[in-house]
């Protein structure tokens, strides 16, 4: 067991060395990007030190040990791996169009007072955008620097680096929906519901606490600091991407309730009118697409619960310094509403406009 | 918005937990063998209490992952109510209640494997989703 141990530690210390040397190789000369590099290296050179001591307790290691030796190895291998297929590689290939989405992004982080080191963005991957919470690192598609429609989806994405940091919000999230299913359960019961009803109930309650209240906190804070905009792209997503409106998945709650709980913080924020407007753009989508809300989709959605979710971002969000969207004082979440806005009401000739305004985000963002 | 991000989310509630339980464990494991460093004992007892609620109660309560109770879940199909016996135990001992025998390291023991395979097969579906 030793010998195997002793191949498997010496193998990732030997990985670990090599992501230390390839990022130290690596000639940045932006300060803000070379600031991530070296936090990323700091954690691989601990990494470094913790194989080294655990290759130093083989030595004495007694039996019953193996086993938890084993795993140690084996997250300390999914963190190298994470590493070299995330931030390492994007290092070693950024380009301008990367710098530029990463400061683009950190001035939106500026703006509405993210509680949360700026991440390294890159414009390489095949996932729509997505984001690796303990890399520090999001991911988009490569055309999307160039264009503006999209780009609320990154509010969205550093949802999840914030959930990372704390629990606060995702507990709260957790208490206000277990309160909701467990009255609704008891009332169920009492009026001899089906059992098969109270299960659903049971079952929608234990998703909304594992997964569903990060998918919904996300959106509600990305609504919350960036505004309509967000609404807008999420509509635009369903439409591009949404297999079926009313589907739930483990990981992801129905693109309808998204869409219902986003439009309810919109008018919490006081956007009557564009709350409306993407409303009547969601109905349109549902009619051409002919998909109808099926019965237990308000057994798992109420209105009352995603209405008191919003509360409790909002509520959160105020408690801790986080913006909420002002079009005045923000001026890149300003503009991506004024994109939605113009090419709403004339998509036929939104690029040329779109194009001037990305070449001037370049030139404020990378130089 | 991509699966990826949710996955990326659980996989590192997941491993954070492994990661906490098997180095806790190791400590204690070598604390008993007369080490140096702490027992950690209140945390494992902790732990275990969560556990036994999670997979006997209707609770909501999820500071342990739900993919490791499942797990455990699964695996002790057929002697369930053992496993409830043998983390009741387990607590006890390692609420100084009485003393830390080879029992209660095979349930922590069980409870490493589980959130091992959780944290691992997530990080496998993570890159081939």
């Amino acid at each position: 067991m030793t010998k195997l141990l002793d191949q498997l530690f010496y193998d990732l210390l030997q990985r670990f060395r090599f992501l230390r040397d390839e990022l130290a190789r690596i000639t940045i000369a932006e300060p803000d990007i070379a600031a991530y590099r070296d936090r990323l290296l700091t954690q691989i050179e601990r990494s470094i030190e913790t194989v080294q001591s655990l290759i130093e307790d083989l030595d004495h290691m007694q039996p019953e040990f193996a086993r938890n030796m084993y795993h140690a190895c084996k997250r300390l291998t999914e963190y190298a791996q994470l590493a070299d297929e995330g931030p390492v590689s994007t290092l070693s290939r950024f380009q301008p169009r990367d710098r530029f989405l990463t400061r683009l992004v950190a001035a939106m982080c500026d703006e509405f007072n993210f509680p949360h080191a700026k991440p390294l963005c890159s414009a390489i991957t095949t996932q729509y955008y997505c984001i690796l919470p303990r890399m520090d690192l999001i991911l988009v598609p490569h055309s999307e620097p160039d264009h503006l429609l999209g780009l609320p989806d990154v509010y969205h994405e550093l949802g999840h680096l914030l959930f990372r940091d704390t629990a606060v919000l995702i507990e709260k999230l957790r208490a206000c929906a277990q309160k909701h299913f467990q009255d609704e359960i008891v009332r169920a019961e009492r009026k001899a519901w089906p059992a098969a009803s109270i299960d659903a109930l049971r079952a929608y309650s234990l998703r909304w606490s594992e997964s569903w209240v990060v998918e919904f906190g996300c959106d509600l804070l990305a609504t919350y600091v960036c505004g309509p905009a967000f609404g807008w792209t999420n509509t635009r997503l369903c439409a591009r991407l949404s297999p079926e409106f009313f589907e739930t998945t483990a990981s992801h709650p129905s693109d309808a309730a998204r869409t219902i709980a986003i439009r309810f913080m919109l008018q919490n924020q006081g956007y009557l009118k564009e709350a409306r407007q993407i409303d009547l753009q969601w109905e349109a989508l549902q009619q051409t697409s002919g998909q109808t809300e099926p019965q237990v989709f308000r057994l798992a959605f109420p209105n009352d619960l995603l209405a008191g979710i919003v509360t409790v971002v909002v509520e959160y969000c105020k408690s801790v310094g986080i913006l909420a969207f002002d079009r005045y004082s923000m001026p890149v979440a300003a503009l991506l509403n004024d994109a939605w806005e113009r090419f709403v009401e004339a998509p036929s000739i939104f690029r040329e406009w779109e194009a001037a305004q990305i070449l001037t985000l370049y030139q404020r963002y990378d130089n | 918005m991509s699966d990826i991000s949710a996955l990326s989310s659980d996989y590192e509630a997941n491993s954070q937990f492994a990661e906490t339980l098997n180095t806790a464990v190791l400590s204690l494991k070598k604390f008993l063998r007369g080490g140096p460093g702490q027992s950690h004992t209140d945390a494992l007892a902790g732990i275990v209490a969560a556990i036994r609620t999670q997979l006997t109660s209707a609770t909501l309560e999820r500071s342990v992952p739900s993919e490791v109770v499942e797990r455990l879940s699964t695996e002790h199909k057929s002697d369930f109510n053992y496993l409830i016996e043998d983390l009741e135990a387990a607590e006890t001992a390692l609420r100084g209640k009485a003393p830390i025998d080879h029992r209660v390291i095979v349930v922590l023991d069980t409870i490493c494997d589980a959130a091992d395979a959780s944290a691992s097969a997530m990080f496998r579906r993570l890159r081939r989703h």
